[in-house]
């Protein structure tokens, strides 16, 4: 029986993650639909949520089919690309040194955006696009990210649960307050995120290498921590001799 | 074949943001493939070679972004 201890790190992965790229997605969504009318927004959402689902049917058959060892190096090297460029730029901004992403502006700056755009038809193409691609970028990550940490481990299942929990949350607290939800400490989940993928990605590079470490799944939490605590001492190191930055700067 | 090409960037871009970084994690891997694996130690140890590697490459690279946007 699968336990917490073996799902939990990619479940919390799969969830927070999925938190975060949900949030982002809503952010321009949002904006699409107040600036422009929700007939395109909502079209362009489910355009690029069955062109995700599109994707997903084709590369996952092919994820399973590889053999046990080399997609554990590949997911294990593309995790740590995309979990260490994360944890990078979070600690850069937990230092200081990059402005921290805010919503509220991000909506701002994307509402303002759509209103100069092209006059609007009766099927807005602009709108319509803007929020596809804003499906379907968050959305890749969500389903690298699902794809990475499930099919490596044999979590497809829980690791799909926790992005999809994630995404209903987001889309009924979305709903609810029809606001870009600003409150929501991104920078703080980006930063827990890139630990979790960093740490699996340093395992399974481990694994498919065939090198064996102590405790096997459990030493996840271990490498984990290890993360968090060079990442926190680089923290602490940048934040001394960086210039501030005010909120919502130039953030990348 | 535009739209290709930057939605080929965009999936590029969420593996690499800092090229030197990105190359620097590749090389990494190769070498623990190639040379780390040869070494005379158990399991474990390459395990943390490994994982101390992944650990120094980050710490690098956020001190050079912090020196580089400071001066």
């Amino acid at each position: 029986m699968l336990s917490l201890a073996h799902a939990g790190p990619a479940i919390a992965s799969a969830f927070l993650a999925s938190l975060v790229e949900a949030v982002e997605a809503l952010t321009i969504v949002l904006a699409v639909g107040t600036v422009r009318g929700w007939r395109p927004a909502l079209a362009g959402t489910l355009a690029g949520l069955a062109f995700l689902a599109l994707l997903v049917l084709a590369f996952g058959p092919l994820i399973a089919r590889m053999p046990i060892q080399t997609m554990q190096l590949a997911v294990g090297v593309l995790l740590l690309l995309f979990g260490m460029r994360w944890l990078r730029k979070a600690i850069l901004r937990a230092g200081g040194v990059i402005a921290l992403r805010d919503e509220a502006e991000a909506f701002a700056e994307e509402s303002a955006a759509l209103r100069s755009a092209h006059p609007l038809r009766e099927w807005d193409a602009i709108a319509l696009v803007t929020a596809f691609k804003a499906v379907v970028l968050e959305g890749l990550e969500v389903v690298f990210i699902v794809l990475a940490v499930g099919a490596a481990g044999g979590l497809l299942v829980p690791a799909s649960l926790g992005a999809l929990a994630a995404c209903a949350l987001v889309v009924v607290v979305g709903c609810a307050v029809h606001r870009p939800l600003a409150k929501i400490p991104e920078n703080t989940l980006k930063f827990a995120v890139g630990v979790l993928l960093s740490a699996f990605g340093a395992f399974w590079v481990g694994e498919g290498l065939g090198f064996h470490w102590p405790g096997d799944d459990l030493a996840i939490a271990g490498i984990a921590a290890l993360f968090l605590a060079a990442a926190a001492a680089a923290v602490v190191r940048i934040s001394r001799s960086a210039a501030p930055l005010a909120r919502g700067g130039s953030a990348e | 074949m535009k739209w290709l090409a930057a939605a080929a960037r965009e999936v590029a871009g969420l593996f690499i943001e800092d090229a030197g970084f990105a190359l620097g994690i590749l090389a990494w891997v190769a070498a623990a493939a190639f040379v780390v694996r040869e070494l005379p130690f158990g399991d474990p140890w390459r395990a943390a070679i490994l994982l101390a590697g992944c650990l120094a490459l980050l710490v690098e690279s956020v001190l050079r972004a912090a020196r580089k946007r400071a001066g």
